[in-house]
């Protein structure tokens, strides 16, 4: 008897893998072939309970006990033996093609860790172009080379503002790859250079001082006249 | 003692035989003419110890500062992006301050200038200059007889650090015409080279003095 009750327990459970509309039909949705047998194998066995499609579902309305004969019971249990072994069938083959998809989706991740490691690289980058054109500018101002403006100053106090904004999601995104091991440890050094850049590129935000002339006659970059060229010239040809 | 191969024969009296080897003699008379225990320059100014030269001043006691001693007291104190700590913390200079015991007795600075072609920009060449270096008044006329007061002895350490690391062909300063140093410098070897309008349009004329450095090779 035990064996009856089994096997409705079994067929129900392999009725809801098959079912379309269970969690888990997604997985068996693959392969329709598949889950037409199994329909087929299922009705056959519930024919050889006697039962019928729609008694099958109402468990609870199951007489007690179902008078079978031994041939019966040995057919009822060779199918049974069938339905298993094809169960383990398709689990293996839903292993594999889990495995496969596994495999597929971390490829493709670390396909995106690729590309975001050359964007990262490509982030810090710009920081160190921010600071040398920075640098520059304000030593031309100091020395007289080009008078101070305004306007170059605030877009690049913005520039270093606008860096230190986006430093933030683009640490946690590292992070997120780092914690995953999808960019084999290329990110690491590179997430602590980030955090040390956003601090420096906060502190010359926040602390902002615009560049002015050498008040020293001495730092200034001569701008040698017309009529003095040929003596200096000689003063650096000796 | 590069400085001293430098020096005018004038200031090396030496009273050896023409036969006999006479620079070690004539360099010893001129290192006691000029200076003597260089002090090097080695602790630079920084948001540190600035709060030592906030009230520095140059000028003789009790009197007030002239105007070449102003300058060299306001660019040290200059908080500013036009001051020393500035300068020095963009690269531009090195400004270092000597102290003796806790007391600031003086600062001076190292910097390269850049002469160029006022028409088309072209780099003509750079000199090594002296931007600004000062003595407290506390210490003016301080350390003993001439060749070992802390100016020269500034000075000598300021000119042998540019002869060591012969950079530049040249080292220059500028001068205020009226300022009683430009009479100390040429026994530093230093010449002048030219006036120099101020070309922020304030009026003033510096004199500009150079210094080979023997050291440099182009």
């Amino acid at each position: 008897m035990s064996l009856v009750f089994g096997g409705l327990y079994l067929l129900q459970t392999v009725a809801k893998i098959i079912d379309p509309l269970s969690e888990k039909s997604t997985i068996k949705a693959h392969d329709d072939n598949n889950r037409k047998r199994i329909g087929e194998e299922i009705s056959a066995a519930l024919t050889l309970l006697h039962l019928t499609a729609s008694s099958s579902l109402e468990v609870t309305n199951m007489p007690a006990t179902i008078p079978l004969g031994q041939a019966d019971r040995e057919k009822i249990d060779r199918e049974l033996d069938q339905i298993r072994k094809q169960m383990r069938v398709d689990e293996s083959e839903f292993s594999d093609v889990q495995a496969k998809e596994q495999a597929e989706y971390r490829r493709k991740m670390k396909e995106k860790a690729q590309h975001f490691l050359r964007l990262f690289e490509e982030y810090l980058g710009v920081y160190d172009l921010l600071l040398a054109a920075n640098k520059a500018w304000r030593s031309r101002v100091f020395r007289g080379e080009e008078p101070f403006d305004l306007k170059v100053d605030s877009t690049l106090r913005n520039l270093f503002a606008v860096w230190n904004t986006l430093s933030d999601p683009m640490r946690q995104r590292a992070e997120y790859h780092v914690r995953h091991n999808l960019c084999d440890d290329k990110l690491t050094p590179l997430v602590g250079k980030l955090v040390v850049n956003s601090d420096n590129a906060r502190r010359v935000y926040l602390t902002w001082e615009s560049p002015a002339l050498s008040s020293s006659p001495a730092l200034r970059t001569v701008k040698v006249p017309k009529d003095q060229i040929t003596k200096a010239r000689e003063l650096f040809a000796k | 003692m590069s400085l001293l191969r430098e020096l005018p024969p004038s200031l090396g009296t030496s009273t050896a035989k023409p036969d006999e080897p006479q620079p070690d003699t004539k360099i010893l008379v001129a290192v006691q003419s000029v200076y003597v225990d260089p002090l090097p320059p080695t602790i630079r100014l920084d948001d540190c110890n600035f709060s030592d030269v906030r009230s520095f001043t140059c000028g003789r006691a009790n009197q007030k500062e002239e105007r070449w001693e102003r300058d060299v007291s306001e660019w040290i104190k200059d908080p500013g992006p036009s001051g020393a700590l500035y300068a020095d913390r963009m690269g531009e200079a090195e400004v270092y301050l000597y102290y003796e015991g806790n007391h600031l007795i003086g600062y001076g600075s190292i910097g390269v200038e850049t002469w160029k072609d006022i028409e088309n920009g072209e780099v003509i060449g750079r000199v090594s200059v002296l931007p600004y270096a000062g003595i407290h008044t506390n210490f003016r006329g301080q350390g003993g007889p001439p060749e070992r007061r802390y100016g020269r002895r500034i000075l000598g350490g300021l000119i042998e650090e540019v002869d060591r690391r012969a950079a530049n062909p040249w080292l220059f300063l500028y001068v205020d015409p009226e300022n009683p140093a430009r009479n100390l410098y040429p026994l530093f070897g230093f010449e002048v080279y030219d006036e120099w309008p101020d070309d922020t349009g304030n009026g003033r004329i510096w004199l500009r003095m150079r210094r080979r450095v023997p050291t440099y090779r182009s």
